[in-house]
């Protein structure tokens, strides 16, 4: 059953994270599909992750406290920007449990996520979001 | 026995064919070196990474806008787009995203690679003797022909499609028509390649849109775009819908 949950958090962050650099423009306009006055983190398992051009995407089953489950769809910024910033098919698996920080969808009753920020079970972040200097030790990314 | 102005007269004759000899081996390589990138063509070949953003010479092409323009990119649907099919981005869309892209030099023509949707533009060097497109034929990254002047690459292009995001494939996205002619400028200062673009159409701008960034040679892995059509539409349910289904 799926029902609508509420956001486990609303926070604004990551204002000015794409400053200086050269962003790989998405293929689209992420203004067009994610309201960055709502920035939400979304935390679950995920369930699907695709890692292919446009838009790598991964699917997550969210639970809320009442026991009903949400699919949630993280939209990343594209393979390319991805890869040279460490991130790879590998980097997330099926299964595992992640957190993800990012500006949430417009459309009404849609529940899907613009990452900037992923966080594994363990702590890791992984930061997601075009222009930002990799933290991850295999990262190619080079920031202009 | 020689005579003394015999002798004079062949050191002559002989001096005269060495030097013919010398100058003939420099017109020759000199020609090589034409046919092979063109007479003064600087050595562009290779992979660039961009160095710096954007510098407008122009004002943005959505202040540019003619009242056709303006009412077609009220009208446009996102959905209908047809970068959700992942149809390729244009001239003089493709280098402001800051993907990295290649240049090939070859004899009677330059390759323009990039990685932003794959993209492969053939410039034909003019001279050559390549046939121009027939009446009627138009291409998506339009004809481009080039040529080499003052140690600069020169490109137009013109015989586009009409493009729905010919100029801008934001949100709402800004369309060129089949008369868009795009002139680029490719030179090279110090380490660093330098590209001026200009963009007319009479029938979507008022004024040209003109733009200037540098690019920087890079030893980054060439990275393939390979546009899924699934995954590009995986996207449009979330999409706030203008006309509906």
């Amino acid at each position: 059953m799926r029902r609508r949950i509420p956001v486990m958090l609303a926070a604004a962050f990551g204002a000015g994270l794409l400053a200086g650099a050269v962003p790989l423009d998405a293929h689209h306009s992420a203004a067009v599909f994610f309201n960055r006055d709502q920035m939400v983190e979304v935390r679950g398992t995920i369930t699907e992750w695709s890692f292919v051009n446009p838009h790598p995407i991964m699917r997550i089953a969210v639970k809320d406290a009442s026991g009903g489950t949400t699919e949630w769809m993280a939209q990343f910024t594209n393979v390319l920007n991805m890869r040279r910033m460490g991130i790879t098919a590998e980097t997330f698996k099926v299964g595992i449990e992640v957190t993800i920080k990012g500006p949430r969808s417009v459309a009404a009753g849609t529940f899907s996520v613009n990452p900037e920020q992923v966080i594994l079970a363990d702590g890791t972040e992984v930061r997601a979001a075009p222009g930002q200097p990799s933290n991850l030790p295999r990262g190619i990314y080079k920031p202009s | 026995m020689t005579t003394r102005r015999e002798t004079v007269l062949m050191r002559g004759a002989l001096g005269a064919i060495l030097l013919l000899a010398v100058a003939s081996g420099q017109l020759a390589a000199r020609l090589d070196a034409q046919s092979a990138a063109g007479g003064g063509a600087p050595n562009l070949s290779g992979r660039w990474a961009r160095a710096e953003g954007t510098s407008r010479l122009s004002p943005p092409v959505n202040e540019l806008l003619n009242g056709r323009a303006r009412a077609l990119r009220g009208v446009l649907d996102e959905a209908a787009y047809p970068k959700y099919d992942c149809v390729a981005a244009t001239m003089p869309r493709i280098p402001t995203d800051g993907y990295n892209f290649q240049i090939r030099q070859e004899a009677d023509r330059v390759l323009l690679m990039y990685e932003k949707d794959d993209v492969v533009r053939t410039v034909w060097l003019r001279g050559n003797g390549h046939q121009a497109p027939k009446s009627g034929e138009y291409f998506l990254q339009g004809y481009s022909t080039g040529w080499y002047e003052d140690g600069q690459l020169l490109v137009e292009t013109t015989r586009f499609v009409y493009d729905p995001h010919g100029f801008s494939d934001g949100s709402p996205t800004i369309a060129s028509s089949q008369r868009k002619k795009v002139i680029e400028r490719y030179w090279l200062d110090g380490d660093r390649l330098r590209v001026e673009v200009t963009a007319e159409d009479p029938l979507m701008l008022n004024a040209p849109y003109r733009y200037r960034y540098a690019w920087e040679r890079t030893d980054d892995e060439w990275l393939a775009f390979e546009c899924d059509v699934e995954n590009s539409q995986t996207i449009l349910p979330f999409l706030p819908q203008k006309y509906g289904p």
